[in-house]
């Protein structure tokens, strides 16, 4: 048995779970390679022109396993609680996917506290379809989650330390599925890396402060959950840093609404909003890359 | 000996070279179309520049800027190769120290640099879309069967400038097909459509920065007397436009030159020399990698688009 696990979406936000929980089990997983432009083709062809390219690489990655692994993990986190959702479609991948590629199969799981279905719950669904028992799922899980938890802590602590030393420093404000994506943000925080720039991100954050931070500064909390988070990360680190780089996905609703909200409300520091498509027209992005860093190099220099 | 600096602009339409001495005066200057071809753009541009420049002058440093700054910078043997933005505001600050907003509309881009105490404080660009540019202004020129050149001469006898969508080429073709057969005058849409460039560009562009005083205002379509009019009647402040205004972009990639302390003597008869491009697709891995080699005299001088290791090129002969 060989579980494929696709290098997109809910990936970037939950591997260090997933992963120790299928290694607790005693069960081999593949994950698909970082983006590439292959992976890129075969998800455009395969997705509808309205979906957003993060989900169009998701599509793309499940292509890449269907014919290396037993089956593909595919579950759907809908929402943690009341206004801690997910976006639509991030949860309708499963569907899309089942659709998409009917030959094959998927190891599915539904999260969706709302209706009474748990993360612990669906860990345990996971566990039978692959004959294990509901005690050795549970513990595979809590270990998992453990190992996931200081996982998290050490890299705000890494973040923090970073956030605090010298330097000229960016705050990525970006989705983790997107931000970490090799055809999407990796190749803009690589490029700022290179030009001794160092980059923290929005959403390495404590998820519980972040709340607090967001629901302090909008007065009610955002439904979604992704980015209710890196708002919090904004409001927290953003002081620390001498400038902000929004990236998203074309066409992301929460982010259009939210990148221009921030355009509009933070007014001390230079902001630069970069939206990918698959359309791959990198000319003006690097252009864009390179006067921002004069930018944020000379408010240094002359303040 | 006296010093002099090179600064080359190579735009998407139009390619800009101007030599300045050390007090950034402007010694000699050409302007010509790229057409397509940047390498043979520049070549003429050099010629022309040479024939003008005094010879007392040596040619100490060059710099490039424009979208084909890489490939030129590499071909010249450039110190200086600087994004469009920071060449533009630092050009203008050597001309109009006391700027604080520079709007610019060039052939396929549009942007907005705010200067505050002579240092870039934000800018904007234009998306992918070309939309209320000077390609804009030009596609609708032919299709009015009229010179862009007389553009504004029309524009301005207007009194009653048509409303015309500038948003995007598409709808304004048949904005402008709607206004022209409900009966609207030729001098009232070229009006129109110059005002829809200005509302375009702060909707878009300008949107949400805060515009102050002095502004100036460049790039092709700042040579349109109807547009900076209109720029004026929407600002309700006075918008300079330099006579060169277009050369900006190359002026300020030669002021950056200057702080360059190591000479690289730089000699004119690189115009005889043959430059060569060629793109390959790497093969090595499933990015397919668009790689361009740029050759010297059939050797190869540097090649750039390889994401990872596996598409570094070696040095070789064509």
């Amino acid at each position: 048995m060989k579980i494929g696990i696709p290098r997109a979406l809910l990936y970037y936000f939950h591997h260090d779970l997933w992963l120790n929980f299928f290694k607790n089990l005693n069960i081999e997983t593949i994950v698909s390679p970082e983006t590439n432009k292959a992976i890129v083709e075969m998800g455009v062809n395969n997705s509808i022109d309205e979906a957003c390219f993060s989900s169009k690489i998701f599509i793309g990655h499940v292509g890449y396993l269907q014919d290396k692994c037993n089956v593909v993990f595919v579950p759907r986190i809908e929402n943690t609680g009341i206004r801690e959702e997910y976006c639509t479609r991030i949860f309708g991948v499963y569907d899309l996917v089942r659709n998409t590629f009917p030959n094959v199969k998927c190891l599915h799981a539904d999260v969706n506290y709302l209706y009474g279905k748990s993360e612990p719950g669906a860990f345990i669904e996971i566990g039978e379809a692959l004959g294990k028992d509901k005690s050795e799922s549970l513990e595979a899980y809590n270990n998992a989650l453990l190992t996931a938890n200081s996982i998290k802590e050490a890299k705000i602590l890494q973040q923090e330390k970073l956030l605090n030393s010298n330097g000229t420093k960016i705050l990525i404000f970006a989705h983790a599925y997107n931000s970490y994506d090799a055809a999407v943000g990796k190749e803009i925080t690589d490029f700022f890396i290179d030009n001794n720039i160092k980059v923290a991100y929005a959403d390495v954050i404590n998820e519980k402060e972040a709340q607090l931070l967001t629901q302090k500064s909008y007065g009610k909390r955002i439904y979604c959950r992704v980015t209710a988070q890196q708002i919090g990360g904004i409001k927290k680190y953003k002081d620390n840093v001498d400038g902000i780089v929004i990236i998203s996905t074309f066409p992301c609703g929460p982010d259009a609404i939210f990148s221009e909200l921030l355009i509009r409300q933070i007014k001390d520091k230079p902001i630069l909003n970069i939206v990918i498509d698959e359309l791959d027209s990198k000319a003006g992005i690097q252009t864009r890359m390179e006067s921002f860093i004069d930018i944020i190099n000379n408010r240094e220099v002359k303040h | 000996m006296k010093k002099a600096y090179l600064g080359v602009d190579i735009g998407s339409i139009s390619t800009k070279g101007v030599v300045i001495d050390e007090s950034s005066n402007i010694l000699s200057d050409s302007y010509l179309w790229t057409l397509g071809n940047p390498l043979q753009a520049v070549k003429n541009v050099l010629n022309e520049i040479s024939q003008k420049l005094d010879k007392s002058y040596t040619i100490v440093n060059s710099g490039t800027t424009g979208s084909a700054r890489r490939l030129i910078g590499t071909a010249l043997g450039s110190r200086v190769i600087k994004n469009e933005i920071s060449a533009h505001a630092i050009g203008t600050l050597s001309i109009v120290p006391d700027v604080q907003t520079i709007l610019e509309i060039g052939g396929q881009d549009s942007k907005i640099i705010l200067i505050n105490n002579g240092v870039i404080m934000d800018y904007a660009m234009n998306t992918i879309c070309a939309a209320g540019t000077g390609s804009f202004l030009s596609s609708q020129a032919k299709r009015l069967d009229l010179e862009l050149e007389d553009f504004a001469e029309i524009a301005l006898t207007s009194e009653n400038p048509a409303k015309i969508a500038a948003r995007c080429t598409v709808f304004a073709e048949s904005d402008l097909v709607h206004k022209a057969q409900i009966g609207h005058s030729k001098a009232d849409i070229v009006a129109g459509l110059c005002r829809a460039i200005v509302l375009n560009y702060l909707n878009n562009v300008g949107k949400g920065k805060q515009i102050k005083s002095p502004v100036v205002f460049q790039g092709g379509v700042s040579k349109n007397a109807a547009v900076v009019k209109e720029f004026e009647k929407e600002l309700k402040v006075p918008v300079y436009v330099d006579p060169d205004g277009h050369l900006m972009g190359a002026l300020g990639a030669a002021v950056l030159c200057k702080a360059v302390k190591e000479e690289t003597p730089f000699d004119f008869n690189l115009t005889d020399i043959n430059f060569e491009t060629k793109g390959i697709e790497c093969s090595n891995c499933p990015n397919n990698c668009e790689i361009i080699c740029v050759y010297k005299n059939k050797n190869l001088l540097d090649a750039w688009g390889n994401k990872c290791e596996k598409g570094a090129q070696k040095l070789h002969s064509l």
